[in-house]
């Protein structure tokens, strides 16, 4: 996360600074916003490291491990302050959750990944707050009582998918952004969706990326012979890459994954920007905590033949971002196999161009909402003619 | 008992899922609370645990309790499908003792601290 901070600081055109920066606190959010070009890469950059230390500080007062679920929240975190979550715009949710674990006389450390992940609905307070104009405090409360709700919703959809979809709070927040949606249109107000994709600077972002990473798998090359036992887990929810094998492995399929996200942008000629990058950061992330090299191309290969049979192209932004975000349904290769998974990267991909305008785009884990949908189909599927027999 | 009982079901179900993995035809399951800690012991007469995996076993289950993940991940506990088993059961402890020998059945006790 500092490391994204020296790189905002020292990356080229940072004189505005202050006005680009004050242009991401302030936007709203929504998908799709690239802060790269709302703001720019430094100020973009910039809000990235400081939104991720705001998660490694919750892990750090809560008096929780670092390990697989807090890593993938911390990368989750940084990944999508490339695209719509600001300093400003994640505490209300936060402070949400906190309220809920209150009420119910828990510790706040037992609900922090909800916590963490729930900032998917920053854009809640930012559309309210800022797009809106109905007041910054109209925002937090709204944001607050989301908050309250997510950590009720999200065990209880949890059964849905059995663990399937690793972005599971994604898939919560799918469903509260669609009744605020609902509510706002009962108001009149009807979210539009922008489409602000940063097209620039390609090289400069592929090339320094790309050794981010690669510097992870460096990092990590002592542990690669463990790393290949991860690589036979099928990476369903709760699989703690930390726990079972130890940071150096952990850490070297943390970085081969970043690399076959950055991999896969390059080959199919997409470009390099806030949201496809958040895209590879949240993969990173979760490659401490589900997914490995074994279960995430299937997914991604499947996604990419959905671009062939369809009206979409696989360099468009929504298939390619469902490339990158779709492999929240890694464990369903993981468990039932390469084929299934490309199968079920076929249907995420349908599923996922249609299920944006549900939420408005208030929920950042658009392919969470997705993947959850497409693991509840499967998983019922199987539970039936798979699970009864056991 | 200070602790959910969901959270209580879904350890049990796991144990038993690994005993009837196990080809286990006799279960005996025993549930007790003593002063402020739940036991709980799954005995079976499965095939066991082979030498070679009873290390990992006792790793996994004697894993420091993770809070974090128990109140939310915890719901997944019995989920037959998921399978990450003694992992997740490891997790929502505090202290497991496993007795086991191949072709001679396994017996898992698991302390809950409320």
């Amino acid at each position: 996360m500092v490391a994204l901070i020296i790189l905002g600081i020292l990356w080229p055109g940072s004189a505005n600074f202050i006005e680009d920066f004050s242009d991401i606190l302030f936007a709203r959010g929504i998908l799709i916003t690239d802060f790269f070009e709302t703001g720019s890469i430094p100020a973009a950059l910039i809000n990235s490291g400081l939104v991720g230390i705001i998660g490694i500080a919750l892990v750090c007062f809560s008096r929780t491990t670092m390990s697989g679920p807090t890593i993938a929240a911390v990368f989750t975190l940084a990944g999508f302050a490339l695209f719509g979550k600001t300093p400003i715009n994640v505490w209300p949710v936060i402070l949400g959750v906190a309220i809920s674990a209150f009420i119910l006389k828990e510790h706040f450390k037992n609900l922090l990944l909800v916590a963490m992940f729930g900032t998917a609905l920053g854009p809640v307070v930012s559309l309210i707050a800022f797009g809106l104009g109905w007041g910054y405090w109209a925002g937090v409360s709204i944001g607050v009582v989301t908050g309250i709700i997510l950590p009720a919703l999200a065990t209880h959809l949890l059964h849905t998918h059995q663990g399937f979809s690793l972005y599971n709070v994604g898939f919560t927040c799918g469903f509260v952004g669609m009744y605020v949606t609902g509510y706002l249109q009962m108001q009149g107000h009807v979210p539009e969706m922008p489409l602000i994709w940063h097209e620039g600077s390609q090289l400069a972002l592929g090339v320094v990326f790309t050794v981010y990473f690669a510097s992870m798998v460096v990092l990590g090359w002592p542990g690669r012979k463990r790393a290949v036992k991860l690589w036979k887990l099928p990476g369903t929810l709760v699989t703690d890459f930390v726990t079972e094998q130890g940071f150096r492995p952990t850490i070297f399929n943390m970085g081969l994954v970043g690399l076959m996200g950055m991999l896969y942008i390059y080959v199919v000629g997409g470009v390099y920007n806030g949201p496809s990058l958040g895209g590879v950061f949240t993969m990173v992330g979760f490659a401490a905590f589900g997914k490995h090299v074994r279960n995430v191309w299937p997914i991604m290969a499947g996604i990419y033949i959905g671009s062939l049979i369809s009206v979409w192209e696989a360099v468009d932004p929504g298939p390619l971002l469902a490339a990158l975000f779709g492999t929240t349904l890694a464990p369903i290769a993981g468990r039932f196999g390469w084929l299934i998974g490309i199968f079920a990267g076929i249907v995420h991909l349908s599923v996922v161009m249609l299920v944006g305008p549900f939420h408005g785009g208030m929920n950042l884990y658009n392919n969470g909402f997705a993947g959850g949908l497409v693991g509840t189909l499967f998983i019922g599927i199987s539970r039936w003619f798979y699970g009864f027999k056991r | 008992m200070p602790y959910r009982y969901n959270h209580i079901r879904g350890i049990v179900d796991e144990l038993v899922n690994n005993s009837v993995r196990a080809n286990a035809t006799d279960i005996d399951v025993n549930i007790r609370l003593k002063d402020d800690t739940i036991i709980i012991r799954v005995k079976d007469n499965g095939k066991g645990i082979p030498e070679h995996r009873m290390e990992e076993a006792q790793k996994k289950l004697n894993q420091p309790r993770r809070h974090e993940i128990e109140e939310y991940y915890g719901e997944l506990a019995g989920q037959n499908l998921i399978g990450t088993g003694l992992s997740l059961v490891g997790m929502m402890t505090d202290k497991a003792e496993v007795k086991s020998k191949p072709g001679g059945g396994t017996e898992i006790t698991v302390y809950i601290k409320g």
